[in-house]
């Protein structure tokens, strides 16, 4: 047996089609919604940036390398770049970003270690001490 | 800012060694050992951290700046280096 079926009467609205407001659109529309909004400069007047100036570094994120201590960063802004620099370490990294500049210096990091391992029965006074600092900061997995 | 071009000059001037990888390293050797190292980003045009460069290289803004000119080079930065006891006095 045939089963039928009742289908309601729609209306299909058009673009561009008058139609009544609902009581939020019209609110919405309002004068006083239109008004303009005052924006908070206060970071611009007092210098403050969203970037900070000091961060601490907590992984390296490598497969063969790791952190044993978190690195405290010293953040700068040179022109259009940022900077994440370690004093400490005498190491840098640099990017349009802090999420770039981070992971510069995470490289550099890796490189750096990587680089003085292969050489440490050939350096000299200070790359002897950086070498053992960076040991205090950065092992083997 | 340095220029990637300046780097060069500091490579070449100083004789330092260098090697490519994600980022240009260059090192300084003197009698068989690496005394300083720094490093900058492929690419051309201004580089940042010239001032972590310098300190780097152990040297001072005058100093960078005399290499730069070329009023400076390998000799005077060994003199540099020993005077500021990076390096074993002359024998």
């Amino acid at each position: 047996m045939a089963e039928s079926l009742t289908l309601e009467e729609v209306t299909i609205s058009r673009v561009g089609e008058h139609r009544t407001l609902d009581p939020h659109e019209s609110q919405l529309l309002s004068p006083a919604a239109q008004a303009p909004v005052p924006l908070d400069t206060s970071a611009e007047v007092t210098g403050r940036s969203a970037t900070p100036d000091r961060l601490l570094l907590g992984s390296l994120n490598h497969p063969r390398l790791r952190l044993i201590r978190s690195l405290p960063l010293i953040i700068t802004r040179e022109e259009s770049y940022v900077i994440a620099h370690m004093p400490e370490l005498e190491e840098f990294g640099y990017g349009l970003h802090l999420t770039a500049a981070i992971q510069d210096l995470r490289q550099s990091l890796v490189e750096l270690y990587q680089g003085l391992e292969a050489d440490q029965d050939r350096l000299g006074p200070d790359l002897t001490d950086l070498w053992q600092m960076l040991q205090q900061f950065i092992r083997a997995r | 800012m340095l220029k990637s071009h300046e780097f060069e000059t500091l490579v070449q001037k100083l004789n330092l060694k260098t090697r490519n990888t994600g980022d240009r390293h260059a090192w300084f050797e003197y009698e068989g050992k690496v005394i300083a190292r720094t490093r900058r980003s492929h690419g051309r045009g201004d580089m940042p951290a010239s001032d972590q460069i310098r300190q780097q290289l152990k040297l001072n803004e005058e100093e960078l700046r005399q290499i730069l000119q070329c009023r400076l080079y390998r000799q005077d930065y060994i003199e540099i280096l020993r005077r500021k006891g990076k390096l074993p006095p002359a024998s």
